[in-house]
Parts: structure tokens; sequence; C-alpha cells
């Protein structure tokens, strides 16, 4: 069993607690929040305001679930103590903060650190992944990312929109999740172009982004990335050389994205004369989201196996961070943070 | 749990022939005389093992009911399992099936069906499978099974494909696999053709490794054109359909199996067709809806919407053994 805590006990802390609890191979001891009407139904753990407490105590694996701007300073504490850490998406608030953990990663190589990318493991994404990699479709040539939504009532006083917690705004807070998916079925991105924008919500944080990528083997990728998605909205769609596909849908606890589908067809004709436009398709639904155990099966396995973390490493972490940062570059986007 | 839509522009005569298949369906006759009749049991549901049926009928002299309680449809005289082996290694209805309609229709088969079961598997075990080569059985397949499909997709080299097995047969089809564990094992229209399904079950999932995947496909007695058309639906064709599970029934093995269901789809595209085509008198609704309206775009709209909510008669499942 590997003694485990958790720092941060807000919507994510929550969802890593219930894991833990049902996973076989975690024994989870402790939960530090310094709010404490989040944690006053919690009996079954050790509740602590310090996170000092867990980073000094013998917690094996540590899951950093707090706003983005704490997630460098307690990732980096914990592993040079070696414990492994299971920290939040982002990795930070900029694409320093995530070269400074990696650097502590390299100083402590005993340590795993995996970030939370969890869109990867939900059954659409993964089925076109596999897909993908069965080469029944061929190379992929595109992809076109929408993922955004509405704010809500109360979104301008959500630490979210507060740069100097959060570091960005939707880019940074859910568009990476759709970047992290573009690098997940194309390796990752070399060129970016941009425009951001908070026209919208006025935060001093984006509420829409839009890019355009492209890699050294000409596949080419666009994101809308938005706050003002009145209607809540993620998919994907994938472009190859034999078909398409679509994941569209996500499987969440709100389901206010939608059923989580995986749509797909194959080319059907080879002379262009002979064009109809519209393929059979197959659409599968899938009603299980097995993604947050998944995640805890992956990190769990590589300390008892002492394996590398092979996806969601800080490798994949840094390279949506740059993507992220060269986008905020090419439209001259500042966010100036203090430190 | 995922569920499946299919459309791929099949149409019944495209695999079936109509001036074959009323040949075949008189061999069948023929070879159920022959072969079956004098082996002929009595048997309750095959699916709960209820003896109440809520109604009976006869198709090609077998008798076959409904079950009261899970509402599977079943062979009520039911042929041993040796019987059966003869009938589709022996008979005159399987010689014509493989060099006629097989024959004739094989190109279409393998691009319509075939092949995509092939890829329906393979794509299951890329996501689920703990090795790099799967071993992979059949039991009970129709005609060669998968293993052309298989092959097309390139897999000499990427798993083992063990060639049919039946177990607990006779014969020279008989392979000794005992103590063998497989990674998957297939039963393609395999628990509608056999004596005992529940026992071909039971042997399948304590050959599957843990963790391991069954894949099913098969007939549910609770598709539209079965429950409209019972014995005039070419989908209750004894023998080869002689266990029509309900969809809640099938449900239930898969508890009863401690299974876990990550599949349960019903993607057939024939279901309408079926009921179009079919010279039965149909409740005045659907008469209405697919013999006089009969718009191409409703059609397809209904016959997805019967796919999506498991109506169709045709249903595949991935199964995995837990542990």
């Amino acid at each position: 069993m590997i003694k485990t805590a958790i720092i941060g006990y807000g919507y994510m802390g929550e969802i890593r607690r219930r894991v833990a609890l049902e996973h076989p191979h975690l024994d989870l001891q402790m939960v530090c929040e310094t709010n404490p009407d989040r944690t006053k139904s919690l009996t079954d753990v050790k509740v602590v305001t310090d996170p000092r407490e867990i980073i000094e105590s013998d917690a094996e694996l540590v899951y950093v679930c707090t706003p983005n701007n704490l997630i460098p300073e307690l990732t980096i504490e914990c592993m040079k103590r070696g414990k492994h850490v299971f920290a939040e998406k982002p990795p930070g608030r900029c694409l320093q903060d995530i070269l400074d953990m990696r650097e502590q990663e390299k100083a402590s190589p005993e340590v795993k650190l995996m970030f939370g990318f969890n869109h990867r493991y939900h059954p659409g994404v993964m089925r076109a992944r596999s897909l993908i990699n069965s080469g029944q479709f061929g190379k992929v040539l595109w992809l076109r990312g929408l993922y955004g939504k509405s704010g809500g009532k109360n979104f301008g006083e959500s630490w979210r929109n507060q740069k100097n917690i959060s570091g960005g705004g939707i880019l940074l807070d859910q568009g990476i999740h759709m970047l992290d998916l573009f690098n997940y079925y194309c390796g990752g991105f070399d060129d970016v172009k941009a425009f951001i924008s908070n026209d919208h919500w006025k935060f001093p944080v984006e509420d829409n982004a839009f890019l355009i990528l492209r890699n050294k083997e000409r596949q080419f990728a666009t994101l809308h990335s938005s706050a003002t998605f009145w209607k809540h909205r993620f998919q994907i769609d994938i472009g190859l050389e034999g078909g398409y596909m679509t994941v569209e849908g996500l499987l969440s606890k709100s389901g206010s994205y939608g059923r989580e589908t995986l749509k797909l067809a194959r080319k059907q004709f080879e002379d262009e004369t002979d064009a109809v436009g519209n393929p059979a398709e197959e659409i599968t639904y899938f009603d299980r989201d097995l993604s947050w155990k998944i995640e805890a099966d992956k990190i769990t396995k590589a300390i008892l196996e002492d394996k590398p973390i092979e996806e969601s490493s800080s490798e994949d972490a840094m390279k949506v961070m740059q993507t992220i940062e060269a986008a905020y570059k090419d439209d001259d986007w500042k966010v100036e943070l203090d430190k | 749990m995922e569920i499946s839509i299919i459309n791929n522009n099949m149409l019944s005569g495209d695999i079936k022939p109509s001036g074959e298949l009323e040949d075949y369906k008189t061999k069948v006759k023929a070879d159920i005389k022959k072969y079956l009749e004098p082996a002929l049991g009595t048997s309750n549901c095959p699916t709960c093992g209820s003896a109440k049926t809520s109604r009976t009928f006869t198709k090609y002299e077998i008798g076959f009911a409904v079950c009261a309680d899970c509402l599977s449809m079943y062979a009520k005289d039911r042929p041993s399992q040796d019987a059966l082996n003869r009938f589709f290694r022996e008979g005159e209805a399987r010689k014509f099936w493989n060099d006629k309609l097989w024959a004739h229709t094989k190109d279409v088969r393998l691009e319509k069906i075939l092949l995509p079961l092939a890829k329906w598997v393979d794509v299951h075990l890329q996501e689920y499978c703990q090795t790099d080569k799967p071993k992979v059985a059949e039991l009970y397949p129709a005609n060669n099974g998968l293993q052309e499909a298989f092959a097309k997709l390139g897999h000499q080299d990427g798993f083992e494909y063990i060639e049919p097995i039946f177990p607990g047969g006779s014969g020279k089809e008989m392979k000794d696999v005992s103590g063998a564990e497989y990674d998957a094992i297939c039963l393609m229209d395999a628990l509608s053709r056999v004596e005992k399904p529940k026992d071909v079950l039971q042997w399948t999932v304590d050959h599957v490794k843990p963790g391991g995947l069954v894949f099913v496909t098969t007939f549910f007695s609770t598709g539209i054109d079965v429950m409209t058309l019972a014995e005039n639906s070419d989908t209750v064709l004894p023998p080869d359909r002689i266990n029509l599970f309900s969809y809640e029934g099938m449900l239930k093995w898969v508890d009863q199996f401690n299974l876990d269901a990550i599949e349960i789809s019903t993607p057939g595209v024939l279901d309408v067709q079926n009921l179009q085509r079919s010279s039965a008198e149909l409740p005045e609704f659907l008469k209405y809806m697919l013999r006089d309206r009969g718009d191409a775009k409703l059609l397809t709209n209904f016959q997805n919407f019967i796919q999506t909510n498991a109506l169709s008669s045709h249903g595949r499942l991935v199964l995995q053994k837990k542990g």
C-alpha cells in the first residue's frame, strides 16, 4: 500500500480522495485544506490546514490539488523529500514553473511526477487513439479542437480569473487539455499562431483563444478555447488519410458537455470525380468514465514497479506550456505575474 | 459502457440473395429431418432455466418457445450437440452454404461483416490487452471464422489466432486445449447455434485470462424484427439460431458470470429491411411507416433509433473477465 496524502480539497481534491479510497494500492492518510468548511465532513482521514504537515510526513505519494500558483512550490518541496507527486494541471502559472519542477525531478530521480491531463483517459479519446495507432485510417492530417464553457454566474470571483493565482485564463485552464490531446495524437507541434482576447468578460486573463499549430511532419491543428460558449462544448475532429473521427461530448459530473461519443467514417472514394461527401458513419456512445481510476492506476504502477511515467509526464506538461507561452507571445498577450 | 451505431449501406440481398436463400432453406429443412429430428430432446429456457412459456410455434418442424420470464426465444425441441455438429459438418445445407451462398457473397460479407468484426476485436485488444501478442481463439464460428479477416488486417505476426475449437465436441475439429488460457475468445454467433449456450459461455470464461476479453455476436429475441415477425422472421432460422436471448437475459448472464460489460450494442442494420421484405402482416403503424410511407430518410432514422436503443435483433458484446 502506498501512503497517500492530498493537498487541496476543492473539486479535484474530492475526486482524488474518492479514487484513492477505492484503489487497492493507495492508503489515504491525510488531507490538507485551509478552508475548514470543505473538510468538516471528513472523518476517515487526518485533516490538517498546513501543507507542511504533509510535506514533513511519511506520505509516499502526494496529490497536489491546489490553485496554480501553489503547485510548483508544493511539488518541488515534496520531491525534495523523496515523495512522489501527482499534480493537477496546469503545471503552475507559466513555462518557468514547469521547468523548475523538472529541474527538481531530475535532481530526485527516485520520485515519480505525473500531471492531471485526465482527458487522455476518457473513453472516446482513448478509442480514437487506438484507432489511429491501429493504422486502419492512415496518418493524421489535421486536428480541430473546440473546448469551452460559459463561465457562469460568479465567474469573476473564481481564482481562475485572477492572474496572479491562475497565470492565465481559459486557454491555460481548459484549452490546455485540448493542446495536450493534440500532442497525444500527433506527438507535438512546433509552430504557433494565435489570437488571444478578453473582450467579453474583461478580466485580466483571456476569455477566448484561437490557435493554429503546425509540426515538422506537416500535421496541422486549430483550437478555439473559450469562456463564451453559452452551450458547453468539447469536440475534437481528427482528419486522417483514410477517413475521419470526431470525439464529441465529455463524461463529467454535471453532464453539461453532452454524452461522450466517437463518430468515425472511412473515406469512400479514390477518384475525386466520384466524390460523395457523405460517408457511412459509425457512432459509439460511451457511458462509463474510468479516467480518474486510470490515472491512479498509472502512477501506482509506476511507483510499485519503479517504471518511468510515460504519459502525462513532466515532459508532456512542458510541451503544452511551451505552446501556450508561444501563443501568448505570438499575439503579444502580456500576462505579468507577481512573484 | 459503449453502445455502437453502424451505418454501412448494406442491403439484405447483398449477403442473402433471395433465390439462393430459398434453396438454402429447402436444404436446411431436409437436413433437420435427417440429422436433428432423430436427436431432439426437450429444453427449458437456456437463458434463465424457466419452463414457463408465453407462446410457442414451430419452424422447420422444430418447436420454439418464448420464455414467459425473460422473453428469450429458443428451440424447445432441442437437438443434441453431436447432432448439431453432424448437421454443420455433413449436411447438404452447409455444403450449399459454403459452395454457393457463401462463395457468391464472400466479398461483400468480408467487407461489410467480417472485416469490421475483426477491426472491432482488434481495437479492443489494443485498448484492453496487456500483451503485445494476444492469444485469440474462436469457438463455433460460422464458415471459417475471422481468420481471413484478421489476416487482411495484417496480423499474422501481430497475434496468435487459434483455429476454431469445439469444446466437448468430437471429430477431427476437436483440439486439445485443456489448460489453455487465452487473452480473448470470440463467440461470433456461436451461442445461438449450440445446444447448451450457458456451458459454452462457462467454458469461455474459464479459459480466458483475468482481464481478458470475450467477444460475442448474437441474436436478440427483443429485436424489433424478431418480436414483430417471430417465426416469419429470417432471423429465426434453425438450427443456426436456436437460441435468441433477450437483451435483459443477456445482461443477467453478464452479471452471473461476473463479467464487466465494456460494450453492449445492437448495431444491426437489417431490421427495417427485414420488416419491409417480409410477407407477413405487420401491425398497422409499422406497415404505414415502413411500407406505405417508405421514405428513405425515415427508414434510416428508424434503423438508427433501433440501434441506439438496443432494439435491433443483432447484438454484440465485449465482456471482460474481472480480476
